[in-house]
């Protein structure tokens, strides 16, 4: 007869928070409303279809894995607490989420000290990756999104005369708009700088200013709400001739539902292109529309991508991976096939990521190719 | 260039005036700093954005029933926040106090029903037709912006001064128990006062929610700010005030952004602010000095 005190000491055991054997536990918190929400929700979209996919097909075997979703509320401060919490819940493997450039510069040192691994799949800035060797981000510098966009205008159409508007309170922003600047200015055309607060909602002085200016074209590198929002009054004003550029933000479903027809014509440097011609990618596109009703944005793919990327690192790591072992086969990945830029992504030496980079124009309201 | 840039910041300034108007109606009745106004803006802002979007109302429809429905918000607001105040004699103080709880619990809870998100009011809510005279361009909405602004303030002197609701309304703002003994219901009077202030921030909010395409939680906060700016210069409790303060801040704003720098706009009217505490702090329409001593009945 087992001993009542066997039988607790039994179910006490069975009650632990630790992972079943069979159960790989991700942390995703993501910005789920706020600001940031235009990227956060489609990119958990992405995750929870790839994490459906790696499940199925069992590419890790009999363990399947199970998605912890939190939402930062595009905030840096519940960011910290959440991957605080992650990391110090030893049953997580690791954390594949935060958003936001913002989130991740206040997240990632967390990450670090925790020794916990951070994969964050719509995060822009490099100082993620400067905090430490335990985190990462998907996409790859925000300079190159930047970079292609300023060459196109640049070389493809011979833009000389060009105004820069930026958010002032955001340093995101502020070093994008450096970026653009100091490629564009090299052909001897140096833009104009004009700022606003993300919380500015009124642009008729400042697009009034612009239309007397008479530039070529904008590069705004605001909020995808915020984007449309100047576009739609610029319009309005009656700037019909000035191109706008955009920053990724605007290859969100949201900008176009936002900016309606006025963002017509509007060209934005993007991760992802929704037509790119490789059996993973019609794939993806396919069981998307199937799932959510509507073809992946940039930031979809960006959360399947990582989600892949995680999965591929685990299968690689062995079973029972531990932290490190997982960090260490994330980062060794290479000309892995994946649906963003031109089809194969690497991590290289510094974990930064390449994996080339479309330049895309909205036409009849949906992302083509840029000419 | 110039005149564009006046007739933007005149449109401007026109809806910082309507916005202030209400604010400092209260402020000059019940000499009370009603830190929850920019949320009944907001409120405003979201209930003609439920006409238009689910109950398919015309724009004009929803700019009454956004206007009623924030002044009720705002009769609310008094009686849960500032009645049970003014009941114990509580200082003034304490009525900044509640009116930040209140701005708080609306704005908290219209964060939780829209998740966070910016929303819009569907194109085509009000005819997009721009006019084009002598070289400046100016949309029909404007044209209604200013429009409304100046007949909200001209029907609210006609009502404070001409009509005997008007009467009661200033006799009770100048001493309240004296009112009392000339058998006016302050309550009445109060209740009076904060459904016009609610509904002019409703108004507000509703129009700018169509002109600048966004309606969110925080959208009243900026203006508050603002606000504080035109109540100031123009004069605590100063309906004219209001306007050609309102006028003015928003032709100083916006020529500032267009000659000098976007950054520069909101130091420029903070040091004017600080200015006129300094110099003149009843505001232009207001006597030299002023002190106030608030006589509850």
């Amino acid at each position: 007869m087992i001993s009542l005190r066997a039988l607790l000491v039994g179910a006490i055991a069975l009650t632990g928070t630790s992972a079943m054997a069979d159960e790989i536990r991700i942390g995703m918190p993501l910005a789920l409303t706020g600001v940031f929400a235009f990227a956060g929700v489609p990119s958990r979209e992405g995750l929870e279809l790839a994490a459906e996919e790696v499940n199925a097909s069992k590419l890790l075997g009999d363990r399947k894995l199970v998605l912890e979703v939190e939402d930062t509320a595009s905030d840096k401060t519940q960011a910290i607490a959440l991957v605080d919490r992650f990391g110090a819940d030893q049953g997580i493997v690791a954390i594949v989420g935060i958003s936001t450039s913002g989130e991740g510069q206040a997240a990632a040192p967390v990450a670090n000290s925790q020794k916990v691994p951070l994969l964050a799949p719509t995060a822009l800035s490099d100082e993620i990756l400067k905090a430490g060797q335990w985190s990462f981000k998907t996409s790859s510098a925000a300079t190159s999104t930047i970079t292609a966009v300023a060459n196109h205008a640049k070389d493809k159409l011979k833009l000389t005369h060009v105004a820069i508007v930026y958010n002032r309170d955001n340093e995101a922003s502020v070093a994008q708009r450096n970026v653009f600047r100091d490629i564009f200015k090299v052909g001897g055309n140096a833009p104009t700088e004009e700022s606003v607060l993300s919380t500015d909602v009124d642009f008729s002085a400042l697009i009034t200013k612009l239309g007397g200016a008479q530039p070529e074209a904008i590069y705004l590198t605001l909020p995808a709400e915020q984007s449309a929002n100047f576009i739609i009054q610029a319009r309005q004003a009656g700037l019909s001739e000035i191109r706008f550029l955009c920053a990724q933000p605007c290859s969100s479903v949201q900008f176009r539902k936002v900016g309606g027809d006025a963002v017509e014509g509007t060209i934005f440097g993007a991760d992802y292109f929704s037509g790119l011609d490789t059996p993973e990618n019609k794939a993806f596109v396919e069981s998307y529309k199937a799932k959510y009703g509507r073809t992946p944005d940039n930031f979809s793919a960006l959360g399947y991508t990582a989600m892949k990327l995680a999965a591929e690192a685990l299968k690689n790591a062995g079973p029972a991976a531990t932290r490190e072992q997982f960090r260490d086969a994330l980062a060794k990945i290479k000309d892995f096939p994946v649906v963003l830029g031109t089809g194969k992504f690497s991590f290289q030496e510094d974990r930064s990521s390449i994996y080339g980079a479309p330049v895309l124009t909205v036409k009849n309201g949906e992302v083509a190719l840029a000419e | 260039m110039l005149i564009q840039q006046l007739v933007n910041g005149l449109v401007t300034g026109s809806v910082y005036a309507l916005f202030s108007l209400g604010f400092t109606l209260v402020f000059g009745v019940q000499n009370i700093l009603n830190l929850a106004h920019g949320s009944l803006f907001m409120l405003g802002g979201f209930i003609g954005l439920i006409c238009i979007t689910y109950l398919g109302l015309p724009f004009p429809v929803a700019l009454l029933v956004a206007a009623i429905g924030a002044g009720l918000a705002s009769i609310v607001v008094d009686l849960i926040a500032f009645r049970p105040l003014r009941k114990r004699g509580a200082p003034e103080f304490s009525a900044i106090i509640t009116s930040i709880g209140a701005n708080l619990i609306m704005i908290n809870l219209a964060q939780r029903f829209t998740e966070s998100r910016v929303l819009r009011y569907p194109f085509g809510t009000f005819p997009i037709y721009a006019i084009q005279i002598a070289g400046i361009r100016i949309t029909l909405f404007q044209i209604f912006m200013v429009a409304v602004c100046l007949v909200l303030v001209v029907a609210l002197v006609f009502y404070l001064y001409r009509t005997r609701f008007g009467g009661q309304i200033r006799a009770v703002a100048i001493n309240e128990r004296t009112a009392g003994l000339l058998g006016i219901n302050a309550a009445i009077v109060y209740l009076q006062t904060f459904f016009i202030s609610g509904a002019l921030a409703g108004i507000a909010g509703v129009l700018i929610g169509t002109a600048f395409n966004s309606v969110h939680f925080l959208m009243g906060e900026p203006f508050m700010l603002k606000a504080f700016v035109v109540v100031v210069l123009g004069g605590l409790g100063s309906i004219p005030g209001a306007l050609i303060a309102g006028m003015a801040l928003g032709v100083v704003q916006t020529l500032t952004i267009a000659y000098v720098s976007t950054g520069l706009s909101d130091i420029v009217i903070f040091t004017i602010l600080f200015l006129a505490l300094v110099v003149r702090p009843s505001g232009f329409f207001g006597p030299k000095a002023e002190s106030r001593r608030v006589v509850r009945a």
